[in-house]
């Protein structure tokens, strides 16, 4: 295996390096926000908004991100709104992402024993007390590893903007494989980039929830 | 902006075909998975520190890396390896192995969930190795692992999609062919999108079932 | 029946048994008490070989357990009911009882049912045999348990706290069973806090403190004329929480 190419190619990988980092800290950013809103917007208990924030939960969950991305690139256009690639992959990442993360947030806030909003409610509080100083914090320290899960899944999934021609690490590679050849050389360095950065998110992930779990044995 | 739901209708056996493939790759990588997540559970709790590491290292290597590149890996670089394959074979081997790697960790942490007390019950019963890990062990390592299990065939249903960038025409693929041609895009990919929905729900309800039969529900 | 000679376990640098050595005629039961830490269950436990040994030697019934098949047939000759009955939890009752003596004893599935349902009726849960164990009492677990391992037709039952997780109001159920497989003449080794249990049903007290056999005697002489410092401030310690319900009849 030939790996001077890669070498004389690297400014080229590693720009797209930081793109990757940069969409993915955008999709990080976007998700956890239009998530929490959601998974707030879901505590209220109104049937009907409850209904829609579901379906949009499972619609972004229980259908393929690459065919989100797909209809945002290739139909916003069709109704006369014109989509550069990063925006079509930063608005497809983002609604994905939010959907997981609302679900994570509503798994930790259910975790929570009953018992505080009860305490809460005994000792005066209002919904919205309630719910930002006693249950959103507990819910958060709850979601933490869960949650940078997701945050890892987001930085893989940053990937499949290769196919809507966003020039990030993936696509990097798929690029210089199709002009110099050596697949395996340029592929396999862009992983390790993506291990690089994905191994020690989920090992402090994984730290955490030890951290977090303190159970008796 | 009209939409021309009309014209879809002729499109139901390309999407059906489609939905076939990707039900078709789904299966395929998962028995590959759990072959390789069996192996590599085994390995990761394996007495031989070689074994342990090499499991580990696969293992990591995978889950933190993405599938689509996992994908690219194997298409474009097993001919240079001299192993030539059809899109859909490489595609359904890069999602098996990735499957397998997941497979590993739910396997492993179904093993942490079996009741030492179990284990310790049949070796005084004078159970052997292989009676204790056949009757009782795997038994109870596949109940606790079920769910995670469940819930990873649903991800590699959907992880399927990534297919249709090298050009295999499961769902995906046939949805985007479709759809550049026609320009119906929003009314062919919200077709589509129900279809995953459908398989979707359609095959955690199998799954269910399958969870019922094999595990009975024991409680009071 | 049972011989130990100079046993000792140490894990790492601390020492949990020292030279422990004992002799059990068939028949006998052998009450074992003690504080906790003292090495009781571990002792118990290296009956069957579910902990090993260093120096000395274990024979029972003439096998020594140093020798790998010596060993496997010592299990099954040896029962043994855990304080956390251990019971199967995918397995129905009658499923629980017959496996081990359909894998380990091979016998045919009748005769496996019928010793199943046999000792099932002689602990009380004959009706219980397609009940999963989560649907049982601790009580009713914990007699099943003793009926599984009574199916593999033992020389020698070893009980490690078999009541100490049960409720109060279950206790009685399962020292009853105990009380009648005594009475039966199984040789029995009870590692148990129930001193109604050790005073009247066994026929022989080991009292065991800091990985020592301190004392060794009919219970009369033990329980009611304790010698050794240790026993005394422990009796006294066990005696304050006795429970008055626990009375077991004298065999």
């Amino acid at each position: 295996m030939n790996f001077s190419l890669v070498w004389e190619a690297r400014w080229l990988i590693l720009d797209s390096f930081v793109v990757t980092l940069y969409l993915s800290a955008s999709a990080v950013v976007g998700g956890t926000v239009v998530g929490m809103i959601v998974a707030l917007l879901r505590q209220f208990g109104l049937r009907p908004l409850n209904l829609l924030l579901r379906a949009y939960v499972e619609l972004f969950r229980g259908t393929p991100l690459l065919m989100q991305l797909f209809f945002i690139y290739f139909g916003l256009p069709l109704v006369n709104v014109s989509v550069d690639r990063f925006w079509a992959a930063f608005i497809a990442l983002t609604c994905f992402t939010s959907a997981y993360v609302a679900e994570v947030f509503r798994s930790g806030i259910e975790a929570i024993p009953r018992g505080q909003s009860e305490a809460a409610t005994a000792l005066g509080m209002g919904f919205f007390h309630r719910f930002f100083w006693i249950i959103a914090p507990q819910a958060l320290r709850v979601s933490l590893p869960p949650l940078i899960g997701v945050y890892v899944s987001v930085i893989k999934d940053t990937s499949l903007a290769t196919v809507v021609g966003y020039n990030e690490l993936t696509r990097r590679a798929m690029e210089l494989m199709l002009r110099f050849g050596h697949p395996l050389e340029f592929f396999i360095t862009v992983a390790l980039l993506y291990f690089a950065i994905c191994y020690p998110i989920s090992k402090l992930s994984e730290r955490l929830e030890r951290k977090l779990t303190p159970s008796a044995r | 902006m009209a939409f021309h739901w009309a014209a879809i209708p002729r499109f139901i056996p390309q999407l059906l075909a489609g939905a076939q493939l990707t039900l078709l790759i789904t299966l395929v990588a998962m028995l590959i998975g759990i072959v390789i997540g069996v192996a590599m559970a085994a390995g990761r709790v394996s007495r031989f520190r070689l074994l342990r590491m090499l499991a580990g290292l696969y293992v990591e290597f995978v889950r933190n890396t993405p599938a689509l590149l996992q994908i690219f890996i194997l298409f474009f670089g097993m001919p240079s390896l001299g192993l030539r394959m059809s899109a859909t074979t490489a595609g359904s081997i890069a999602l098996g192995l990735n499957a397998g790697a997941y497979l590993a960790e739910i396997f492993r942490a179904g093993l942490a969930g079996v009741p030492p007390g179990s284990r310790e019950a049949a070796v005084a019963l004078a159970f052997n190795r292989l009676q204790t890990l056949v009757y009782i062990t795997a038994p109870l390592a596949m109940r606790a692992a079920w769910p995670a299990f469940c819930n990873l065939f649903i991800s590699i249903l959907l992880a399927s999609s990534l297919l249709s960038a090298i050009s295999v025409y499961e769902l995906t693929g046939i949805t985007n062919d479709i759809s550049t041609k026609t320009f119906l895009t929003f009314e062919v990919y919200s077709v589509a999108a129900l279809f995953y929905v459908v398989l979707n729900v359609g095959v955690s309800l199998l799954l269910a079932l399958a969870g019922r039969l094999l595990f009975p529900p024991q409680s009071r | 029946m049972i011989e130990v000679n100079g046993v000792s376990k140490s894990y790492g640098r601390l020492e949990v048994l020292k030279d422990i050595s004992l002799q059990v005629e068939a028949g006998q039961v052998v009450a074992i008490v003690g504080p906790s830490g003292s090495g009781k269950s571990t002792f118990l436990r290296m009956l069957n070989g579910l902990e090993s040994f260093s120096g000395g030697s274990i024979k029972i019934d003439g096998h020594d357990l140093s020798l790998p098949r010596e060993l496997h047939q010592v299990r099954k000759e040896v029962g043994m009911v855990f304080q956390q009955f251990n019971l199967f939890p995918h397995l129905t009752v009658g499923r629980n009882v017959t496996i081990a003596q359909r894998l380990v004893l091979k016998e045919s599935k009748a005769a496996a049912e019928e010793r199943a349902r046999r000792l099932l009726a002689r602990v009380g849960l004959q009706e219980k045999w397609a009940s999963y164990p989560s649907q049982l009492s601790g009580g009713q677990q914990q007699r099943v348990a003793i009926a599984r391992a009574l199916a593999m037709e033992p020389k020698v039952m070893l009980f490690d706290e078999a009541t100490s997780a049960l409720d109060p109001e279950l206790v009685g159920e399962v020292l009853d069973v105990m009380r009648s497989l005594a009475a039966d003449g199984m040789t029995m080794l009870v590692v148990t806090h129930e001193m109604g249990f050790a005073r009247n049903v066994a026929d022989r007290v080991l009292f065991m403190d800091a990985g020592r056999i301190a004392a060794d005697g009919p219970p009369a002489l033990i329980l009611d004329k304790p010698k050794d410092e240790r026993l005394i401030q422990f009796l006294r310690r066990i005696g304050n929480h006795e429970r008055p319900d626990h009375a077991v009849q004298p065999v």
